[in-house]
């Protein structure tokens, strides 16, 4: 068999994904698309600039890995900053619209599983060699953040007794918790590639 | 305009923090790519070494050598046996259970190439788990906010602002969907097994929890073919891993297959579904049947080295330089 087609290209995926550049025109157009859908919204709907921003990066972050596929640095770290930008946007507008704070406990553990997971499953959606990645200290990180998820759903479902009552009774409340702490380990604790 | 101001600030020092994080997460590992690429060049058949060796011959500290080779075993790329360190094919994409059994079962052989054929079930719930993510993860909140009684009945039932708990109930559904996927993933993907190993030719299951009774011998390869269909493209462009189907045809009754109660059959022609990196495998058929292992050879540093990620920066191919003109 002749040498040259045996030859293999430096990069082992480009031969099944889009070429590069049809790739981002792909990405432009879904986030041409999208712009344009929020304009419509606007002319209609009176929504916050903060908002619309906001959903334009969360919309950005969760169709630039199903596009862009190529294997650069550049292309990583844009998709980190991506990330970034969506996560600290979500938690600035849940603090602002959704009137987060101490005080109201319930709702503050509550938006706290809730950045956890949408985070975390973020997080692996746009850098899918995290989910994968299994080492001592992703472990640990899993524990913990499973440990706060736990803690999170028992006081929204349990309450804190003398402080604020939540809408389960105590055997519920733990039933109903170490099912969601199980599922919340289950998915994000490293899972084998291919 | 003092509180929008706040807002872009918060977002750009969360691009810049995570930007930081992508761009020391991303460096390449110029010390694993070197052990990496002597372990590939010198054990790529002998495949046992041990962290004395490596230490030695590339002049690393031993603890430097064990961690990098605990991160390489963690990508696949190498396993630690009673024997010591063994190289793993780049292109074996098995469990290492699975690959045990597959080594134990071909007797020792060199295994080429292994993965799981990701049957229709698997791509079909992905893109079903999809569109069901997409809908609630994105209509509930929608509703909450344009239909006031979807949010009454939650702020009901959840005795907290309703939009939060439709974020609640979204964030419910990726983790349950997530569970499942994982759960569908092991059923289906670590069942279907196909090995290629250079002596014993093509190894498969034939059904659930077979244990490789189906197999072609390399000598009875005629032809190999890539298939890829409509489908497998949309996954390819979009999705994680390529796969592809290969058909292998071979000179009468090559194919022996074996079901549950031990009838054998054989054929002409056999289709591995939606496997893996469809063209690695075609090149390694075309290697076993030629018995020419020098395409393996050649590319199986650059192959370690994607899989164990150890660059993550693919060199581009440099464009053709302008001539100037006179």
């Amino acid at each position: 068999m002749e040498e040259q087609k045996l030859k293999m290209q430096a990069d082992i995926e480009r031969w099944y994904r889009p070429y590069p550049a049809l790739q981002i025109f792909f990405f432009i157009m879904v986030m041409l698309f999208i712009s344009i859908f929020l304009y419509y919204i606007t002319q209609t709907i009176v929504i916050p600039l903060e908002i619309i921003i906001t959903f334009w990066f969360g919309a950005a972050s969760f169709f630039y890995p199903f596009f862009i596929k190529i294997r650069r640095r550049s292309a990583m770290i844009l998709g980190w900053v991506l990330y970034g930008i969506t996560l600290f946007g979500g938690v600035y507008l849940g603090y602002k619209y959704l009137s987060v704070s101490i005080e109201r406990i319930r709702e503050f553990v509550l938006f706290i599983a809730v950045v956890e997971v949408i985070g975390i499953e973020l997080l692996h959606h746009i850098v899918s060699e995290l989910k994968h990645y299994r080492s001592s200290k992703v472990i640990i990180a899993d524990v913990i953040l499973s440990i706060i998820f736990g803690a999170c759903m028992f006081i929204f479902f349990y309450g804190i007794p003398g402080v604020v009552s939540g809408i389960l009774d105590l055997f519920w409340s733990i039933i109903v918790t170490i099912v969601l702490v199980i599922l919340f380990a289950y998915a994000i604790f490293p899972e084998r590639p291919f | 305009m003092i509180d929008f101001l706040i807002f872009i600030a918060i977002m750009a020092v969360g691009g810049i923090i995570f930007g930081i994080i992508g761009y020391l997460t991303t460096r390449p590992d110029p010390i694993k790519e070197e052990i990496l690429g002597y372990i590939v060049g010198k054990f790529l058949d002998e495949r046992y070494f041990s962290v004395k060796k490596i230490s030695e011959a590339l002049q690393l500290d031993r603890t430097i050598v064990e961690d990098k080779l605990r991160e390489l075993e963690q990508a696949g790329v190498i396993m630690k046996t009673r024997k010591g360190w063994q190289l793993v094919d780049p292109l074996v994409f098995l469990t290492k259970r699975d690959y045990e059994r597959a080594l134990r079962l071909t007797r020792g052989d060199n295994i080429l190439y292994g993965a799981y054929q990701l049957y229709k079930l698997t791509m079909l719930e992905g893109f079903l788990l999809f569109i069901l993510i997409l809908i609630f993860s994105a209509i509930v909140p929608i509703l909450v906010l344009i239909y006031p009684p979807v949010g009454n009945f939650l702020a009901s039932i959840f005795g907290v602002n309703p939009f939060l708990a439709s974020l609640f109930l979204a964030a419910l559904l990726i983790l349950i969907a997530d569970a499942f996927d994982n759960i569908l993933k092991y059923i289906t993907r670590e069942r279907y097994m196909v090995i290629v190993a250079e002596h014993a030719g093509i190894l498969f299951d034939c059904y659930f929890l077979d244990e490789l009774s189906g197999y072609i011998r390399r000598g009875r390869i005629r032809d190999v073919e890539i298939k890829i269909s409509r489908i497998q493209y949309l996954n390819n462009w979009f999705g994680d891993t390529p796969v592809g189907d290969v058909i292998v045809k071979t000179v009468k009754g090559g194919v022996i297959k074996k079901d549950k109660k031990g009838n054998i059959e054989k054929t002409n022609e056999h289709r591995f579904v939606s496997i893996p990196y469809p063209r690695e495998l075609f090149f390694i058929i075309q290697s076993i049947k030629l018995g020419n292992l020098q395409w393996r050879k050649q590319n199986a540093p650059i192959l370690a080295m994607w899989k164990a990620g150890t660059r993550p920066v693919f060199p581009t191919e440099a464009a053709p330089a302008r001539r100037r003109k006179r």
